[in-house]
């Protein structure tokens, strides 16, 4: 991968190529699990992003953390930049679904912020710490701890009464 | 057990699975080889007595998928050829120089394309008349196999005529046998680290749940996969005989008598290659003649006989050992009117499953279907694989070759993209040996880029081209957007 990395910095196009195949099921997921419909407009303007901006690249060895915090912000620019629905009247129902059992994981996620859902793929799907998450979203890491808390106490609440 | 380490599996270690299995570990999964029996192989290599002596006559060509293929992996595996003196043509006037043969067939060239839906001996005979089309069905057993090529579709019939006569020239004999091909193989396989075992039958029930490519004989991938999978092929009688001497014999007879409705090849193996008897000393002379299927093995053989009396005169004295047999589905698929390529098994069948095969949909000629449906197999696997690290559950979404294509155009230096539709598949350059899919050439310094989709019963292309021009013409080229700048206000 990194002798990839560094072949696509220098331009060569195969390499490029090569990145891409690598990096598509990988950044599919994120970009569609943030934003959801917009998620496939969301990994195009991720990956330009990366091949024009890689070589200020100084760290290949970086290069996956770097392309995470690429394809989240383009996930959450597609998926707020609709304006047609304001964030704010997207009911924040705080459910964290049961990953391992939850049929429509999807469902879910259609009744979060695109915030809240980018909390969540980082924390649960790409097993980021609580501090990490804030970091790479520039939230304060209590933030996304209650949120996080909130999520699960819910959660637990609406399994009771199920 | 991390992803990273999870393997993909392979079923069958014929060339299909060591070319799935060389394929997948060079994408950097790990890889497990299952072979049923005790060793490597398959059908490229012969009996466990004389392993080195294929089953029948074998041929690759340097312009095929298999030739590309080891070339492209920088496997050496030495070649023989092409054959240029000792053909001979046996017909119902005897044997003789095939001159005559020649001058009746060379118009023929000029006819491109042939239909699907027609049978090739229907369309010839419209084409080039009852006589000609009579010889080019006849000759259509040398690469079938078939007992009756003129049953077959045309241009299934007509692209295997154009590329094996027109270029004879670019047919190679592997050297040693295809043991030497196998041996190779393997060797790669073991170097890229794939974990091969021997007499490991995998039964439905043992099927991994892994992304797996199947790589058997159609009959027992069905067996594996619990499902109906089956396509024509051809049943082949095949006479193999060594001998003491050579008594001045030609090196290839093609028997065109016309009691055949095809075409009794018979090789002199050892002409091209002296180490066909494993350097043994004597001479291999190899036999096959497609024969329909209520034809037994002493029926099949005795013809196949008739033509060595009359070509290899004393041939029955000479005799060091033979071995004769019916081989069935071991050709390759053969695809009747209204069929093509694309209508046989998927490679891809559900469940991270796929098919590598001589009779699965790919292109090809013969073991080229193997590798180039080996090759998509693989890459398939290795998606899947990569699909697979990544939570399942959660949304996702595919890169489109399309969306590809738009990712590298915004990149690329000076980059152009354009689109155009076609009626079919088959109307434009395949993107790859698959046909639809994608593809990155770079020439001169130009980068290209294909895709092509399936669009409403036709297909889309969408093509893209860069270029970097170097020194004065690139420095020409960069000065350009300061004069455009007062236009663009």
């Amino acid at each position: 991968m990194e002798d990839q990395v560094r072949a696509a910095q220098g331009g060569d196009p195969f390499a490029m190529d090569a990145l891409l195949t690598e990096l598509a099921p990988w950044v599919g997921r994120l970009c569609s699990s943030i934003a959801l419909d917009k998620g496939d407009d969301a990994m195009q303007e991720t990956f330009i992003s990366v091949l024009k901006n890689l070589p200020t690249l100084r760290e290949p060895a970086a290069f996956r953390g770097w392309v995470r915090r690429i394809a989240v912000r383009e996930a959450l620019r597609a998926a707020t930049g609709d304006r047609a629905v304001a964030v704010a009247d997207i009911p924040e129902v705080a459910v964290v679904p049961d990953f391992e059992t939850a049929v429509d994981i999807r469902d879910t996620l259609t009744k979060l912020s695109p915030s809240r859902r980018a909390v969540l793929v980082l924390r649960y799907l790409e097993d980021l710490s609580e501090h990490e998450v804030a970091e790479l979203l520039g939230t304060p890491e209590g933030t996304v701890k209650s949120g996080l808390h909130r999520a699960r106490e819910s959660f637990r609440e609406q399994w009771r009464e199920a | 057990m991390s992803e990273s380490e999870r393997p993909i599996h392979v079923v069958g270690g014929g060339i299909a699975g060591l070319v799935a299995a060389i394929t997948a570990a060079e994408g950097g999964a790990p890889v497990v080889l299952h072979e049923a029996g005790g060793r490597l192989g398959g059908r490229a290599v012969g009996s466990a007595e004389r392993p080195w002596v294929n089953l029948g006559p074998h041929v690759v060509f340097t312009d095929g998928a298999l030739v590309r293929w080891l070339r492209q992996q920088r496997i050496d595996v030495s070649m023989r050829g092409p054959m240029v003196r000792g053909l001979r043509m046996l017909d119902d006037r005897g044997t003789q120089f095939p001159i005559r043969q020649a001058v009746q067939l060379l118009p023929t060239v000029l006819r491109r394309e042939a239909p699907v839906d027609e049978t090739f001996g229907a369309w010839a005979g419209n084409a080039f008349g009852e006589a000609t089309a009579d010889l080019l069905c006849r000759l259509g057993g040398l690469i079938t196999y078939h007992h009756d090529p003129g049953a077959l579709s045309a241009r299934f019939m007509w692209e295997r005529y154009r590329r094996s006569f027109l270029s004879a020239d670019r047919v190679r004999w592997i050297s040693g046998g295809w043991l030497s091909l196998v041996d190779a193989l393997a060797a790669r396989a073991r170097t890229l680290g794939v974990h091969i075992e021997l007499d490991d039958r995998v039964m439905p029930q043992t099927l991994p749940d892994a992304p797996t490519v199947i790589a058997t004989k159609l009959s027992a991938a069905a067996r594996v996969l619990d499902r109906g999978l089956s396509w024509p092929g051809a049943r082949t009688a095949l006479l193999d005989v060594a001998t003491t001497s050579d008594r001045g014999w030609p090196a290839v007879i093609a028997d065109v008598r016309s009691d055949l409705a095809t075409c009794c090849m018979i090789e002199r193996e050892t002409a091209v290659d002296p180490d066909a008897l494993g350097g043994k000393g004597g001479h291999l002379i190899q036999a096959q003649l497609g024969v329909a299927p209520d034809v037994g093995v002493a029926e099949g053989v005795a013809r196949i006989e008739d033509g060595l009396d009359v070509g290899f005169p004393g041939w029955r004295d000479a005799i060091g050992w033979r071995r004769a047999q019916i081989v069935v589905d071991a050709t390759g698929a053969v695809d009747p009117p209204g069929t093509t390529w694309r209508d046989r098994p998927s490679v891809v069948q559900g469940d991270d499953l796929f098919l590598a095969g001589d009779a699965v949909a790919a292109p090809g000629f013969l073991s080229e279907v193997s590798v180039n449906s080996a090759v998509d197999a693989a890459r398939r696997a290795l998606n899947a694989r990569r699909g697979r690290a990544f939570a399942p559950g959660w949304p996702t979404v595919e890169l489109t070759p399309e969306r590809r294509l738009a990712v590298l155009a915004a990149v690329l230096p000076a980059a152009s993209l354009n689109t155009t539709t076609a009626a079919s598949a088959d109307d434009v350059e395949p993107v790859d040996e698959t046909g639809p899919g994608y593809r990155v050439e770079q020439r001169a310094g130009v980068t290209t880029a294909t895709s092509i989709t399936a669009d409403d019963g036709g297909v889309r292309i969408t093509r893209l081209a860069s270029s970097r021009l170097p020194g004065i013409a690139r420095a020409a080229v960069e000065r350009l957007p300061v004069w455009r700048r007062p236009f663009r206000r």
